[in-house]
């Protein structure tokens, strides 16, 4: 088991995204990195930020993001100036509902939109790339994790 | 659902909304379409069994605006589960698959009140995202 936001689970998380054939085929137009903002809730008492590095269908890396490290937000085509974290979407919710999303107790989808989590970036584009968010939650799945609280 | 999802959910679906006109605007073949629709739509989210959260969406000289609450004067009024709603915007379900199936709550995926059928029928090309070879 491993330990949920650490740099253990990045790696492994990264693994599985690169294993997951669905998400390669699904996401093969995709580029463009995301931040998971993991609010606290229960026994996770500070906020997680992961940089997932996402390119036509590969994890190109993934990070914890350590306190001192700041990420930027892209506004809709704006040139990334090559400067770390910088991404085009980031996806939030509390620990939570995280938990139930990677367990596939809920769709990521319907987290969205049950205002359970919110994502901040060009929507059409993550509308067009709705079966390849399913699938970077496919890949968590197969990572046996232990959570906050467990 | 509680005051801040409502909240979040709302705004997700402004960006939706905001997302897919923005989108359209980039294709200038879309551009005559949005700019001479005109419609005031009450949109209602059926989010729970019972519940049902109220957006409204204000078509007027190609601006689009999305606001909390329904319209006393409306064209149409819609009904619709947000995720049903969502697959309908990004152009996985279509109008037909919409007004036969049925959601998770046993209701038709889209319902809709109101007598302009030419606003209705014009929504497809309004609200959902251009098809896009990748």
């Amino acid at each position: 088991m491993v330990l949920f936001g650490t740099p253990e689970w990045a790696d492994l998380y990264m693994e599985a995204v690169n294993s997951n054939e669905a998400y390669a085929k699904a996401a093969d137009w995709w580029e463009g990195d995301f931040i998971f903002l993991v609010d606290p809730f229960g026994g996770l008492d500070h906020q997680i930020r992961i940089w997932i590095g996402l390119y036509h269908g590969k994890c190109t890396g993934c990070q914890i993001l350590s306190e001192n490290d700041q990420f930027k937000l892209l506004e809709k085509g704006e040139e990334p100036s090559r400067e770390p974290f910088e991404v085009e979407f980031s996806y939030a919710a509390r620990m939570d509902v995280w938990e139930r999303i990677l367990k596939n107790e809920l769709d990521p989808i319907k987290a969205l939109l049950s205002g359970q989590s919110k994502v901040t970036g060009d929507m059409a584009k993550i509308l067009r790339a709705t079966q390849a968010a399913k699938e970077l939650v496919v890949s968590a799945s197969t990572i046996k994790t232990e959570y906050y609280g467990e | 659902m509680d005051d801040a999802q409502r909240e979040t959910l709302f705004l997700t679906f402004k960006s939706v909304i905001d997302g897919i006109i923005a989108d359209k605007r980039e294709n200038p073949k879309n551009a005559k379409r949005l700019d001479s629709f005109q419609a005031r739509i009450n949109i209602g989210l059926h989010v729970d069994v019972d519940e049902i959260m109220w957006i409204n969406l204000i078509a007027k000289d190609g601006e689009y605006v999305v606001e909390r609450e329904t319209l006393q004067e409306y064209d149409l009024e819609l009904i619709a589960d947000p995720e049903d709603l969502m697959f309908f915007c990004s152009g996985q379900y279509s109008v037909m698959h919409m007004m036969i199936k049925r959601n998770s709550f046993g209701k038709r995926k889209l319902r809709f009140k109101g007598r302009a059928y030419g606003k209705l029928l014009a929504l497809p090309k309004i609200l959902v995202l251009d098809k896009v070879e990748h």
